[in-house]
């Protein structure tokens, strides 16, 4: 199949997927009757209305925070997973402290975070970051662990460095599982997102949504929630282009 | 080329000491090859490694042209069996790997690589990936990675076990081939009798672990037309079966 009918299945599939979606959410809110269940075409109305005004702004913070979130916790979980998964001094003196450190909910430290680095947007970056990193370093470290010495004796008769085996073995051999790592982080991303947002600030969606809902105005949360929907949507696109790319081996 | 007197090696899983080898003296000459051959398990790869550079015996010593084996030295290469090439490069960067890894520039690398793989009946498939090759193509394109560095000693870890008995013979001529052709000297471990009969002009016996020498056989007609067929090739084929303990 070339790469352009494949774009247009999996778009013909996404439109009736989201059909099915409307279609649920309508029956959904016609049976509760309740304002504070709009239906869709409420909501979706009530987004395109207040896009541009409101959601936008929104939108671009929530988007900027998550997405900087993302790149600090990628760069800097990816290299050090992959160096602790291959240099096993490091992986004994490391690895103990993951697994004490792993299992903790992180967001439990929010006030603690706030306290010490203000209320702007670093607080907020700087968990979400750690809450995603700890879960790339994880399976970047184990993803590098399972690499077959034999792939490292290939390439040490080939002459090369260590710098050399990361670049050329490591690195691509665990990427498409850092891939995956990365795109059920990214869940949990926008969920801690939500939630910090809903503290001492008042912009992004988070805030947008629960100020909606403090002030009854269900269409407006719903087009939060929306927008929230589609910054969640845009990024697994991105994670999906970047492994199409960069994994094409995988994909034969 | 290659001299080994009284390899020893012992290694280390899980607290428990290993000996893999055992007193294993041998040497080859240059131009000439070896094909060791033992029961699975018996430690051949841990030979071949020794030569490798990969690992260092614990008793006795192993020269390669006077010198000890190192790794990096770029007159060896190393072709294992399962994972010398590696599932995200394509064929054309798998094979120019090591010209890359020793820091030829892209042209040279072109220059090398292209007609190593025009030889070697590759040239169409420079930019598939490795899984969309048979494996017998995959073996071709793990050969013209090592090619390529012109190395002096090819060193080879059951290259064949993992194809179907015609893609086997195929390539065992091929190699026989590459092995003529260029000058190399050539050290192939292997679990087949006919394999080792076919491509060695010595053949190390080796018995269960510790690996010992059993005995080294001179196969003097190796490469000579007609060899397979002969009553030769069939003589000493019966001889290893005796050696290895196989029952007819």
């Amino acid at each position: 199949m070339t790469y352009g009918s494949r774009i247009i299945k999996k778009s013909v599939e996404m439109t009736i997927a989201m059909l099915i979606i409307i279609g649920l959410w309508y029956a959904l809110a016609i049976f509760i009757k309740n304002q504070m269940l709009p239906t869709p075409w409420e909501a979706v109305t009530e987004f395109f209305r207040i896009f541009r005004s409101t959601i936008w702004v929104h939108f671009y913070v929530s988007a900027y925070r998550v997405v900087v979130s993302l790149l600090v916790s990628f760069a800097a979980a990816v290299p050090l997973g992959l160096l602790i998964g291959r240099e096993e001094v490091i992986d004994r003196f490391i690895s103990p402290v993951i697994y004490l450190i792993y299992p903790l909910p992180k967001i439990v430290f929010l006030p603690l975070v706030f306290l010490f680095f203000g209320l702007g947007d670093f607080p907020k970056i700087f968990m979400i970051s750690m809450i995603v990193a700890f879960q790339i370093l994880v399976t970047a470290r184990d993803a590098a662990k399972g690499v077959p010495q034999q792939s490292i004796y290939s390439m040490t008769s080939l002459g090369a460095s260590k710098w050399q085996i990361f670049y050329h073995v490591i690195w691509p051999s665990c990427l498409p599982k850092v891939l995956t790592s990365l795109r059920i982080s990214l869940g949990t991303a926008i969920a801690v997102l939500f939630f910090v947002e809903t503290f001492a600030t008042t912009e992004g969606l988070g805030y947008f949504i629960m100020d909606s809902w403090s002030r009854s105005e269900y269409s407006e949360m719903f087009a939060g929630i929306i927008g929230m929907s589609i910054l969640g949507l845009i990024l697994y696109i991105i994670v999906d282009i970047i492994d199409a790319r960069w994994c094409k081996w995988q994909k034969l | 080329m290659i001299l080994a007197e009284n390899l020893s090696l012992t290694y280390k899983q899980e607290n428990v000491h290993i000996k893999a080898l055992s007193d294993i003296s041998c040497h080859l000459e240059k131009g000439s090859s070896l094909a060791v051959i033992g029961p699975s398990g018996c430690g051949k790869s841990s030979l071949l490694f020794l030569m490798a550079g990969l690992n260092k015996p614990t008793i006795g010593k192993i020269m390669i042209n006077g010198k000890e084996p190192d790794a990096a030295n770029p007159d060896t290469a190393l072709i294992l069996q399962d994972y010398g090439l590696f599932p995200w490069k394509t064929v054309y960067e798998n094979a120019s790997l090591g010209l890359n890894i020793r820091g030829f520039n892209k042209k040279n690398q072109r220059e090398i690589v292209i007609p190593i793989l025009e030889k070697l009946g590759l040239a169409e498939f420079v930019n598939h990936f490795p899984t969309q090759l048979s494996g017998g193509q995959r073996q071709r394109v793990a050969i013209a990675r090592s090619l390529a560095l012109k190395p002096k000693l090819l060193l080879m870890d059951e290259p064949l076990s993992s194809l179907d008995a015609l893609t086997r013979e195929n390539l065992q001529k091929f190699i026989l081939d590459v092995w003529v052709n260029n000058n190399l000297t050539l050290v192939l471990v292997t679990h087949s009798i006919e394999e080792a009969v076919f491509l060695g002009s010595k053949i190390l016996v080796m018995s269960d672990r510790p690996g010992r020498v059993i005995d080294i056989i001179e196969n003097p007609l190796v490469g000579s037309e007609g060899y397979r067929q002969s009553p030769e090739f069939h003589q000493i084929c019966s001889k290893l079966r005796r050696l290895l303990g196989v029952i007819n």
